[in-house]
């Protein structure tokens, strides 16, 4: 075969060849590309795997930062790329460790090639991920799938289950209960999609009873599963109709039958609220061992229920609160509990301006910086992060950086009290006083209500009601003409760029959103 | 059934072309052929005289010189057969051709035949990706969306219909390792479960067993997660004394029959084979179509509706299908295909299993010569001086 012979000479270049359609492959030009490489991959051997390999670990290192000029070209290279990666065998060892480590950039870089449930490349990506668990850090990113936070695309839910069925544990194929909740999240998740309109009830249901049977025909274990299910909590009634086509439940009313006894903690606990808030005031006043052995016994509870429910809404909301709460006194915990946070929710913006505080407090201030502008790489419509960005900016003294970033978040967040008083603030340490006063008189006139003491506390610990994850669209309806995932250590280089535009050009608001160009 | 299938095939019964076997393949040539046969009922007599169908991209003058090149450039072997096969398609809607040309990257002439192959494929490939599989397999069928096949997209498609009765039986191959790949099971679990259900299907036609609802989510697992290609299909009537009681090995002889030449073992999975299922599927399970009224929307494969292909040929106009290239060079009728809209393969469809261990055993080159030979005995004097003209012959 002519491609092999090309393949031993030029590995990524027939890789890439073979995979854009770009190479004529005679009669077998009816087969795609992808499935293809499967087929030689299992003819072969694992000379042929491991060299393969290697050459879409060079390929995917090449193309990760770079423009994707032709989209749709892109999309399709990257869709058959993972579908390799999740199902060649033996398993791809430097693919997937090169995958695993771009885990936090892979929404943004990959989530817009998802176009379709047939051209998925973010699935696929994740179903790479299932393969390669060595321990229990990917467990939250399947809850999450299976919950179908926001941005999720509903169909995105079987990666979850499938990433909870091959993650490590002691149970050799027997029943998992985590599978089984997970599939309930799913289920859930799904009735909530129908609730709010974004998905047809007949798609909800294919989706559901798809899952409900792959997890059934996983572990047939059908006793099992009906005494897990008459545990479970009251389900919504879609979820009842779709569980019994897949298990052997009672065929009407709930499927619920006995009170709650699982092993495991799946509901949120009443008292959590008030001991966070306690725990909280108390800490304000001072740190002691007592009062960090209470705030980590809470978390641990919360943690294991995120754990075992996917729901961190809890854990992540108590992180938040008790590194707001210790970033003075305790800032390295501070800094340990955001970080926490915000590999729970990347999603949620509130946890990166979190970050961004406690990293600027133990004057990690080019890490802060960097976090700032990653973080506006994912949240572009979120002031808060404007905000958050300008302010870490002008502590690190970038002065100038700190003005623009500062215009430009009051042009496009005109209501956007914060962003016209910290403008201020950096022309006073600028020396620009009467700048200042003119910017301080505009917005004593157009917010008269506004408290600068709120100003600064809010600017300083982030603003939690109006970014609950319920509120964020992650990346998935939005698209660029050209993209590609910034390394975040290119920031810098980026925000001098951009001030260029900025001050040069005096680009329209619009065109001030970053532009992905390689570094 | 004769009279369905007269009506099917828009041709009435053919003389048997024989063609001498121990001439070497291409020595025979169309004008040394007496054809006799009777088209629809009334005798006609088809002899060589001047007049040639136009390939409908014979306008661009630049892709038309690039196909003429590919198809003529003895360096690149088979690689020359889809050009001729685009230079032999004489009957596309206008827009279609238009919005095809219209691309950027359409290959031009020049350069050496290897990279202006290269050149074509990959521009062919982009189109296909681009306008055939846009969609979902189990979304509901709308000629009115983009993601509908350019095949099937109103103001795109061929209004050329062989018509057929709804009741009439499909056949359609598909590969057990995609299935399995695409829904994420092992593929031993996937072919054990589909053997079973085929088993079942053809013993009794009840359905709803346990096998059978597994296989049904199975079946939608994976499309919900493909693409809404065209699809080829065959009809069962031409297959039905090989498939009625299929016995091990079924495969490779459909696959011979019906030109699936990508279905090479030898070269895809030599060892362990290629494991395939077979679907039988009603005519009524495809989609009405559109411009026609009552019809099924199946039409003659063109070169515009897949991949390019060395075991396509380009049938001739008019007749409402297509023809199978038989790989095994067999002078009977060929067996015919159709492409339809995408459409949800169930456990009921679901007929046999079996395994291709073996490679291709023919040259391509004769098998297209000989298929061409019995196209030209059933076409017009246009059609076969077109053929000439192209190099099918040879």
């Amino acid at each position: 075969m002519g491609w092999l012979s090309s393949f031993r000479a030029e590995p990524v270049g027939a890789l890439e060849a073979l995979l854009t359609g770009g190479y004529y492959l005679g009669h077998l030009n009816q087969v795609d590309p992808d499935e293809l490489l499967l087929d030689w991959a299992s003819a072969n051997g694992n000379d042929f795997v491991l060299s393969l390999d290697q050459a879409i670990t060079d390929w995917m290192s090449r193309r990760w930062y770079a423009d994707d000029q032709d989209l749709q070209l892109a999309d399709l290279v990257w869709h058959r790329m993972f579908r390799i990666t999740a199902s060649i065998e033996p398993e791809p060892i430097r693919s997937l460790a090169f995958l695993r480590s771009r885990q936090e950039e892979a929404p943004v870089r990959i989530g817009p090639m998802t176009r379709s449930r047939a051209r998925d490349a973010l699935g696929w990506y994740w179903a790479s991920l299932t393969r390669q668990q060595l321990d229990q850090d990917l467990i939250p990113a399947w809850f999450r799938l299976c919950n179908l936070t926001p941005g999720t695309p509903a169909f995105h839910g079987r990666w979850g289950l499938l990433g909870l069925r091959r993650a490590p544990g002691d149970d050799k194929g027997a029943f998992r209960e985590s599978v089984a909740v997970g599939l309930e999240r799913y289920l859930i998740a799904l009735v909530g999609r129908v609730d709010d309109g974004s998905l047809r009830l007949r798609d909800a249901e294919r989706l559901a009873i798809g899952e409900a049977h792959a997890a059934a025909r996983a572990y047939p274990f059908p006793k099992r599963w009906v005494s897990f299910w008459v545990q479970r909590d009251e389900l919504p009634s879609p979820v009842n109709k779709w569980l019994r086509s897949a298990f052997p439940l009672p065929r009407s009313g709930s499927v619920r039958k006995v009170s709650k006894n699982s092993s495991i903690l799946s509901h949120p606990r009443g008292d959590w609220t008030s001991r966070a808030t306690t725990i909280s005031q108390q800490l304000r006043g001072s740190v002691s061992d007592e009062l960090l052995s209470l705030s980590a016994t809470l978390m641990d509870e919360q943690r294991k229920y995120a754990l075992n429910t996917g729901d961190s809404h809890y854990l992540v909301r108590t992180l938040c609160n008790f590194s707001s709460v210790l970033i003075s006194s305790a800032p390295r915990l501070s800094l340990q509990l955001s970080t926490e946070a915000r590999e729970w929710e990347p999603w949620n913006p509130y946890t990166w301006t979190t970050l961004i505080t406690a990293l600027r407090t133990q004057s990690r201030i080019e890490e802060a910086i960097t976090t700032g502008y990653a973080a506006l790489d994912r949240f572009p419509d979120d002031p808060v992060v404007w905000n958050g960005l300008a302010e870490v900016l002008k502590a690190a003294g970038r002065l100038v950086e700190a003005e623009v970033v500062y215009r430009q978040t009051a042009e496009r967040f005109p209501d956007d009290v914060f962003a016209r008083s910290g403008l201020a603030e950096v022309l006073k340490a600028a020396d620009r006083l009467p700048e200042a006063e003119v910017v301080d008189r505009q917005a004593t006139e157009w917010f008269p209500d506004r408290n600068d003491t709120d100003v600064e506390e809010s600017a300083s610990i982030g603003l939690p009601e109006r970014n609950r994850p319920e509120d964020r669209i992650e990346w998935w309806p939005r698209r660029q003409k050209s993209r590609s995932a910034r390394p975040t250590t290119c920031a810098p280089l980026f925000a001098e760029q951009w001030l260029c535009r900025v001050s040069l050009a005096k680009m329209p608001p619009s065109s001030l959103s970053p532009k992905r160009t390689g570094c | 059934m004769e009279a369905r299938r007269a009506h099917r095939y828009g041709w009435g019964p053919i003389c048997v072309v024989r063609r001498d076997r121990a001439s070497p393949a291409g020595s025979v040539t169309c004008s040394a052929v007496a054809v006799t046969r009777v088209c629809r009922g009334r005798a006609a007599v088809h002899t060589n005289h001047g007049g040639r169908v136009r390939s409908v991209f014979f306008d661009n003058t630049t892709f038309y010189q690039a196909l003429s090149l590919l198809a003529s450039a003895q360096i690149i072997e088979n690689g020359r057969f889809p050009a001729r096969n685009f230079l032999l398609e004489s009957q596309l809607p206008r827009s279609r051709v238009d919005e095809y040309t219209s691309r950027l990257g359409l290959p031009t002439a020049g350069g050496n035949a290897q990279a202006s192959l290269s050149a074509f494929s990959g521009f062919h490939n982009a189109y296909v990706e681009d306008e055939l599989r846009r969609g979902v397999r189990s979304n509901d069928f709308d000629p009115a969306s983009l993601d509908c096949p350019h095949t099937f997209r109103a103001g795109c498609s061929l209004d050329e219909f062989g018509g057929s009765d709804e009741d009439l039986l499909l056949i359609r191959v598909e590969d057990v390792s995609a299935i399995a790949r695409q829904t994420a099971e092992a593929e031993s679990d996937v072919y054990t479960l589909l053997e079973d259900v085929a088993r079942e299907r053809r013993s009794s036609s009840r359905g709803g067993t346990s096998k059978q609802a597994a296989c049904d989510q199975l079946l939608r697992r994976w499309q919900d997660s493909i693409d809404n290609r065209p699809l080829f299909s065959a009809f069962w009537d031409d297959a039905k004394s090989l498939l009625d009681d299929p016995r091990a090995g079924w495969a490779e002889e459909l696959r011979d029959r019906l030109g699936l030449v990508h279905y090479d073992a030898s070269i895809r999975r030599p060892g362990s084979g290629i494991a395939v299922v077979l679907f039988r599927y009603p005519v009524k399970l495809v989609p009405r179509s559109a411009i026609r009224v009552g019809s099924r929307f199946m039409v003659r494969p063109t070169v515009l509706d897949g991949p390019l292909n060395e075991a396509f040929f380009t049938a001739p106009p008019d007749g409402g299908v297509g023809c199978t290239v038989d790989l095994m060079v067999r002078d009977d009728d060929p067996w015919q295909e159709i492409v339809h809209p995408a459409v949800e393969f169930r456990a009921q469809h679901v007929w046999a299993t079996d395994t291709i261990h073996s490679g291709l055993k023919s040259e391509l080159g004769d098998a297209r010569g000989h298929h061409c030979l019995k196209l030209c005995v059933r076409s017009s004097e246009e059609f076969v001086e077109s053929c000439q003209a192209t190099g099918g012959l040879l």
